[in-house]
């Protein structure tokens, strides 16, 4: 969070240098060249450095003590998240002072970013380094899954638990879809700029628009991926501050639900001028106006729960005021930009830059005021002094809508966006400098919103649990809570937001609940059954250590080789990571069975390692999801240039090749056959895991003798395709590869038995995802070759 | 068979998702293909496809919501959250579809 809040100060000097360069016409403050990289960092540090990762923290923070768990279900990966994001904003950050930062918008749309027209490195900073942080956000999103779905206190079941933690579950579940296209993006992207292959180059069968609909396939859901956590916030804040109970719980989840399901619906909405069909616009722009009604279902709950309950207003329900206020003017342009017509006329204006800023600072810079003033007592375990917040407070209010209501204004006179300067005869003037005083006051709030916390950090007194008098169980730990969060762990009898922590705690740290004992040196938490919240197993979490650290070192010199073209280096780099990561390995193995273990008020159950699905194999499946969205948009994208790239059918070329496809195909079936033998209960382990190691190899092998048979992938988008699908089986492949042969040394090492055969699972669920994905991989040149023959018109 | 009380929230939107990429991919292709100039009756080929897909969907929906407020009818605890918020969200999932794909019955199709 900390570093995020800094990230945010970064974004928001950007900002300043933007609103000192349009308070006047025809500026010389900055260049045309300075402008575009300040422009485009800034919404590249607001959206992927600053909005994301801050409530991943808070969510980091706070999950484990909602749910009532001793840490999050994989605290290295945490860590690991932690660096890859550090270490790839720095990347950006570092790029800007160098003067060599991404300086074609936050979206980066080709053919902008193309070689031809940014043969810098600018573009590939952008391209690596966000693929960089993406790696964070997508172990965040999925530790947060497993969290919640399984690291609860015994009891809590799904319907018990605080609304928070359905935001973030339904949240995590989004990240876990929406970001995959956008990796796949830069990755196609990066690989055009660096190897020409032409995903996106008209004149060989490429298409710009490729890139448009894989951005915005994450860039939209991305916008409710940062409002749902700060409305969850919201959710968990009002029935407090307004001392009764959420209205319409069930409701509200049915409402998330629904919005992160239409948020996915609505990407082409930012691409209403490329000349798209009436009929298929109509989807989106339908879509974009039925998301306005969960959100306004929200809306409604929490005013119901503000109107039965008797509201305190103090800060944090100062700055819920400003994120209602600012947030319905957001939502209400929001539903005017959805209608065609309308977009047409403000599309690319100014006025969108105000829509987005009243959607973005309502919806998640408030909510966020508002969760850190009201959890901040928690964090440091002082109570805030409160001499600043108010001024604070309005300050950000007023200068906020001075800049984005004029904004409005200066969009429908036609301003457009990203332009480093305007003409005196354009009228605009007078509008962008009260934008620009606006944007200062707007500073001097936030600047004095920072003082004030530092004041709180620093100078507040120290106080009793709860100050709030919520019913949320992260109330019952220590202030500040300690590392272990809990002494022992409750059982929930209710829901899990009606609670009475200041009797809850002093229990729980006398030890009177489940585990108030230690055991081996060991720090270990409960799972529980997904729905019912029925006890399931133990948790043994590992140790703290370095290795997270070195894992992302190594990450960072994969990119940096990468983005340094110091191929040479790449190889080493990659083997490094693997390795480092194979090294995380022993400490969380058994070498024995050791069946039940107490865990306290009688009952017991067994160590993660010894039953079927424990929260590492959930985690692979989560993985493998995403995984599988990144297939389907490659797969997609393929067909997607056969119907409306130019230059398409490809000159008669065949690329298909019956003999290499039909070894691997049977190679790759060949190996998840094999893992079953090796993880039944025959004594076969070792032949099935030789056996996988083996097919996965040929198919390593098959897929080589492929990849150099294709006529030159560069020449046309269509072999590009199919290059490209099968560097991504052979990639699967070669992993399986790895994985039997660490199932192998696993097995050696005496870490496998009948009862200990998670290490099996995992990699059973990698090859089976592998074989399904390499047959469509194999099949996919045949079905494109032979589209191509349909013609079209 | 007990369903998954995941599936039974989800079911509802991921056949509206579904729906989408198919009508779709179905409009981008039939356009291509020219399906659009074929006529069968007063009404073009790609028309009558995309709306059997749509009446389909419609179709699979309804069975979805019936079962939802089967299984709510025959749940020990009536009040139970879980499958009120699965009807919620399916009553969800069926006025989304009838609202966002209504445009292919009278819209230009390329």
């Amino acid at each position: 969070m900390v570093t995020a809040l800094v990230f945010f100060a970064i974004g928001g000097i950007l900002a300043m240098l933007i609103r000192t360069q349009l308070a006047s016409t025809n500026s010389a403050f900055l260049d045309a060249a300075q402008y575009a990289q300040v422009f485009t960092m800034h919404g590249v540090i607001m959206m992927f450095l600053f909005a994301i990762p801050f409530f991943e923290g808070l969510a980091i923070y706070l999950l484990p003590k909602m749910l009532g768990a001793r840490d999050l279900a994989f605290p290295r990966m945490s860590a690991y998240g932690y660096w890859c994001y550090l270490f790839g904003g720095s990347f950006l950050v570092a790029a800007l002072l160098f003067g060599i930062a991404p300086d074609g918008g936050w979206f980066m749309y080709t053919p902008l970013s193309s070689r031809p027209y940014s043969p810098g490195i600018n573009a590939d900073v952008w391209l690596l380094g966000i693929t960089f942080v993406e790696i964070s956000a997508l172990s965040a999103a999925i530790e947060i899954m497993v969290t919640i779905l399984k690291l609860r206190s015994p009891g809590m079941s799904l319907t018990r638990m605080p609304i928070f933690a359905w935001y973030m579950l339904v949240v995590a579940a989004m990240m876990l879809i929406g970001f995959p296209p956008l990796i796949l993006g830069s990755i196609l992207l990066e690989v055009e700029r660096a190897f020409d292959l032409p995903f996106f180059d008209p004149t060989r069968g490429g298409d710009p628009l490729l890139w448009q609909h894989l951005f915005w396939l994450f860039g939209h859901p991305e916008v409710y991926i940062i409002f749902l956590p700060a409305a969850g916030a919201l959710s968990t804040i009002i029935p407090v501050l307004s001392r009764t109970r959420l209205e319409g719980y069930g409701l509200i989840v049915a409402a998330i639900v629904a919005m992160a399901f239409l948020s996915f619906g609505l990407w082409v909405h930012h691409m209403y001028t490329v000349g798209i069909p009436h009929v298929a616009l109509s989807f989106f722009s339908a879509a974009s106006a039925l998301v306005a009604i969960p959100t306004g279902i929200q809306i409604f709950a929490w005013l119901a729960t503000m109107a039965h309950g008797r509201p305190q207003f103090s800060i944090p329900m100062l700055h819920v005021f400003g994120f209602f206020f600012v947030f319905v003017l957001g939502g209400l342009t929001g539903v005017m930009l959805a209608m065609v017509p309308f977009d047409w006329q403000a599309h690319d204006t100014h006025f969108v830059v105000a829509h987005l800023h009243y959607v973005l600072v309502g919806g998640f810079v408030f909510p966020m005021m508002a969760a850190a003033y009201y959890w901040l007592p928690h964090i440091t375990g002082r109570q805030p002094v409160q001499h600043l917040s108010k001024p604070a407070f309005w300050l950000v209010f007023i200068g906020f809508n001075v800049t984005f209501f004029a904004m409005h204004l200066t969009g429908l006179r036609g301003m457009p966006r990203r332009v480093f300067e305007y003409p005196q005869e354009a009228g605009w003037e007078v509008l962008n400098f009260v934008s620009s005083v606006g944007g200062f006051v707007m500073t001097i709030g936030f600047a004095l919103v920072a003082v004030d916390l530092i004041m709180l950090v620093r100078y507040g007194r120290p106080f009793r649990r709860d100050p709030w008098k919520a019913g949320t169980l992260e109330w019952a730990t220590p202030t500040p809570a300690t590392s272990y969060n809990f002494g022992s762990l409750p059982h929930i009898d209710g829901r899990a937001d009606a609670l009475e922590p200041g009797v809850l705690g002093p229990d729980l740290a006398a030890g009177r609940g489940y585990l108030g004992f230690t055991r081996n040196g060991w720090m270990e938490t409960l799972t529980v059954d997904m729905v019912t919240g029925r006890l399931d197993h133990v948790v043994v979490l590992p140790r703290p250590t370095y290795l997270p650290l070195w894992t992302a070192i190594a990450t960072a010199a994969f990119f940096a080789s990468l983005l340094a073209k110091l191929y040479w280096a790449t190889p080493i780099a990659l083997l490094a990571v693997i390795l480092l990561f194979l090294r995380w390995t022993p400490s969380t193995g058994l070498k024995q069975d050791i069946g039940p273990l107490e865990v306290g008020h009688g009952e017991r159950a067994l160590h993660h390692q010894e039953v079927s699905q424990p929260p590492s194999w959930w985690a692979v499946a989560f993985a493998l999801a995403a995984d599988a969205t990144l297939y389907t948009s490659l797969i997609f994208g393929g067909f997607f240039l056969w119907l409306s790239a130019p230059n398409w059918p490809p000159p008669d070329l065949d690329f298909t090749f019956a003999g290499p496809s039909l070894v691997a195909g049977i190679a790759l079936v060949g190996a998840a056959l094999s893992a079953r033998l090796a993880d039944g209960r025959s004594g076969r382990t070792v032949t099935g895991l030789a056996l996988t190691l083996v097919a996965h190899l040929v198919t390593v092998g098959a897929l080589s003798v492929l990849m150099l048979s294709l006529p030159a992938p560069t020449s046309h988008a269509a072999l590009a395709s199919a290059f490209a699908v099968a560097a991504y089986v052979t990639l699967h492949a070669s992993i399986g590869a790895v994985l039997a042969g660490y199932g192998l040394w696993r097995w050696h090492a005496g870490y496998i038995s009948v009862q200990r055969r998670l290490d099996l699972r995992i990699g059973s669920l990698w090859h089976d995802y592998t074989a399904i994905a390499g047959l469509v991989g194999l099949a996919f040149p045949f079905v494109l070759q032979s589209l191509t023959g349909a013609g079209g018109l | 068979m007990r369903v998954s009380p995941f599936i039974q929230i989800l079911a509802g939107f991921i056949i509206w998702a579904a729906a989408f990429l198919l009508l779709y991919a179905t409009q981008a292709t039939g356009c291509h293909l020219g399906w659009q100039a074929l006529d069968v009756g007063p009404v073009s080929v790609l028309r009558l496809l995309l709306t059997g897909i749509f009446l389909l969907v419609l179709v699979l929906l309804a069975g979805l919501y019936r079962y939802a407020r089967q299984a709510s009818g025959s749940s020990v605890d009536k009040t139970e959250t879980l499958t009120q918020i699965a009807t919620a969200v399916h009553i969800a999932a069926i006025v989304s579809t009838l609202i966002t794909f209504s445009g292919l019955f009278w819209l230009t199709l390329c």
